[in-house]
């Protein structure tokens, strides 16, 4: 079972191009799609859905996908509502409730290094694993239960026995296999030393010439500016930036497209922030 | 370090016959800076910033040298026709590629001064090709082969070609020396090589044209430009060198700064 936790970012969906690679073939146009906005009146907790808001946002975790909670690890889950998080079964995690806003520091799960992140909202829960074991979470908003459960890595994780007045669970994320990222900044404009590092590092590139899906035997992963037409691009490159530069707000920025799916994210801090942002996407490579 | 050329260098090293040259100094009564985006766009970098940021791409091996070394593509080649005019517009717009990680296509800069010149071997200035490269672009090599002299090349199928490689977004004309200080103009292009926007430069005590890639502290307070010239990767260090002090100062430039996505 996986959690999905953090802030969730601006959505496109671009699939159903991904599969031609013949530029002669015209493509279908790309409908960028946004998620629906909860019925008036439903105010769920940042868990697992937020509403969608493109880019720019102030720094956030990134959305992941984790498998495990391993001892030293932190999951954080935050609501503006009044929730109460519940470990099932008990023992397996710690979950300490906090104020928020918060600001905490350690080593967040999927993450490989100790960072620091803040939590803007009311509610601020800590989970810690303290023993080996299955457990599953159940995040109680106002007569709501939203259900995940937490792996020790052992062994496959039996799903959640579904009740019948339970949500649908969430489908665990897929392996990626369509990763293609774009650095999106104005050419007019001066980078900082640090956003330059960050687009054009060698430790990046060379994650990525290692990672993105190549099409027509280069990786798929670019450097544009924000007013590229992309008209002589692969016809997958092509769909993706015709799809996201419509949405783009502020640069710069990052383009991260995963099996179909794009996301548009502010410019990591660091190249190595940027790594760990981009192996929470290609599931960790 | 590395191949410097400064005030000390023997006018025999640079001026070798053996490599041709080609520039013409631009007639700006004839070709104002206007043609293109005033540099007064460019916000510039501060000298402060410049040991912080050079040290910045050191480290993280991000500047334009680094990206253009990382492809393995060698350095072009223009001789023996005087065309060095076309071929540091040439590299700025491949480098700009390799910049944008594009697929990486050798560009046949011959083709451009060919057909400029009417195919006779005669001198000119980077602004001179880089407005074709604007309007029409530059073919590759598989279109126009490298260093043909040959009509049979100046088709249709070459400049269909040559139209998926142009500059297209605005790009700076950063000479103005009627208007600027010359100290400005090597500012502003060491502010576009820290932002990694290619720079074609023309230096008229060289004779030659070549194209800048990186700005280099040579030594404390002292800075230089990196430059890869059109002489083939046995001139220089594999085909690129430093120029510094008053030889580093050009006397006209331009800017690169997007090229056919």
């Amino acid at each position: 079972m996986k959690l999905l936790g953090g802030a969730c970012l601006g959505l496109l969906l671009f699939a159903s191009v991904a599969a031609s690679t013949d530029p002669a073939t015209p493509h279908q146009p790309v409908q960028p799609v946004t998620p629906p906005a909860p019925p008036p009146g439903e105010t769920l907790p940042d868990w697992p859905a937020t509403p969608v808001v493109p880019q720019p946002m102030p720094p956030q975790p990134a959305p992941k996908a984790v498998a495990n909670l391993a001892a030293e690890e932190l999951y954080v889950v935050q609501s503006d509502d009044d929730v109460q998080l519940l470990a099932s079964p008990p023992g397996v995690v710690v979950v300490t409730k906090e104020q928020g806003p918060l600001k905490i520091r350690g080593l967040f799960v999927g993450n490989k290094i100790v960072s620091t992140r803040t939590y803007g909202k009311k509610h601020v829960f800590i989970v810690e694993r303290v023993k080996p074991g299955d457990v599953e979470l159940l995040l109680v908003p106002a007569g709501k239960v939203e259900r995940r459960t937490v792996g020790d890595g052992d062994g496959p994780i039996p799903p959640p026995k579904p009740k019948p007045d339970d949500p649908p669970a969430p489908k665990p994320p897929e392996p990626a296999t369509s990763f293609r990222v774009i650095f999106v900044y104005e050419s007019g404009d001066t980078l900082t030393a640090a956003q330059h590092s960050v687009i054009f590092g060698k430790s990046v590139s060379d994650y990525l010439d290692a990672t993105a899906t190549k099409e027509a035997g280069r990786p798929g992963w670019r450097r544009f500016d924000k007013d590229a037409a992309a008209e002589k691009e692969q016809p997958t490159m092509r769909a993706l930036w015709s799809a996201v530069r419509p949405q783009l707000t502020a640069t710069p920025c990052l383009v991260v497209e995963v099996n179909g799916r794009a996301e548009i994210v502010p410019l990591p801090a660091t190249p190595a922030e940027a790594l760990a942002t981009l192996k929470t996407y290609s599931g960790g490579k | 370090m590395d191949f410097v050329i400064d005030d000390g260098t023997p006018e025999a090293e640079t001026h070798d016959p053996a490599f041709a040259r080609g520039l013409v100094p631009r007639d700006y009564a004839t070709d104002p800076p206007e043609m293109f985006a005033p540099p007064s766009e460019i916000p510039l970098i501060p000298r402060s910033e410049w040991d912080a940021r050079i040290a910045e791409q050191d480290a993280q091996e991000s500047s334009l040298e680094h990206i253009w070394r990382r492809t393995g593509q060698p350095v072009l080649d223009q001789n023996p026709q005087g065309y060095c005019w076309a071929y540091s517009t040439g590299a700025a717009m491949m480098a700009a590629r390799m910049a944008a990680n594009l697929p990486v296509v050798r560009l046949s800069p011959h083709a451009v001064a060919c057909k400029i010149m009417n195919f006779r071997d005669e001198g000119g200035w980077c602004g001179l090709s880089a407005k074709f490269a604007r309007e029409y672009g530059y073919p590759s090599v598989t279109a126009w082969p490298e260093r043909s002299m040959s009509r049979q090349y100046d088709r249709p199928e070459t400049w269909a070609d040559a139209a998926n490689h142009k500059v297209v977004e605005d790009w700076v004309d950063l000479t103005a020396p009627h208007y600027y200080y010359q100290q400005l103009t090597f500012d502003q292009v060491a502010t576009c090589l820290l932002l990694n926007r290619p720079c074609p430069v023309d230096f008229n005590w060289w004779g030659h044209s070549v194209c800048a890639l990186r700005l280099v502290r040579v030594e404390a307070g002292s800075y230089g430009l990196r430059i890869i010239n059109s002489w083939g990767s046995g001139w220089g260090e594999q085909g690129f060198a430093t120029l510094r002090g008053s030889k580093a100062i050009p006397n006209s430039a331009l800017c690169v700064r997007a090229v056919t996505t």
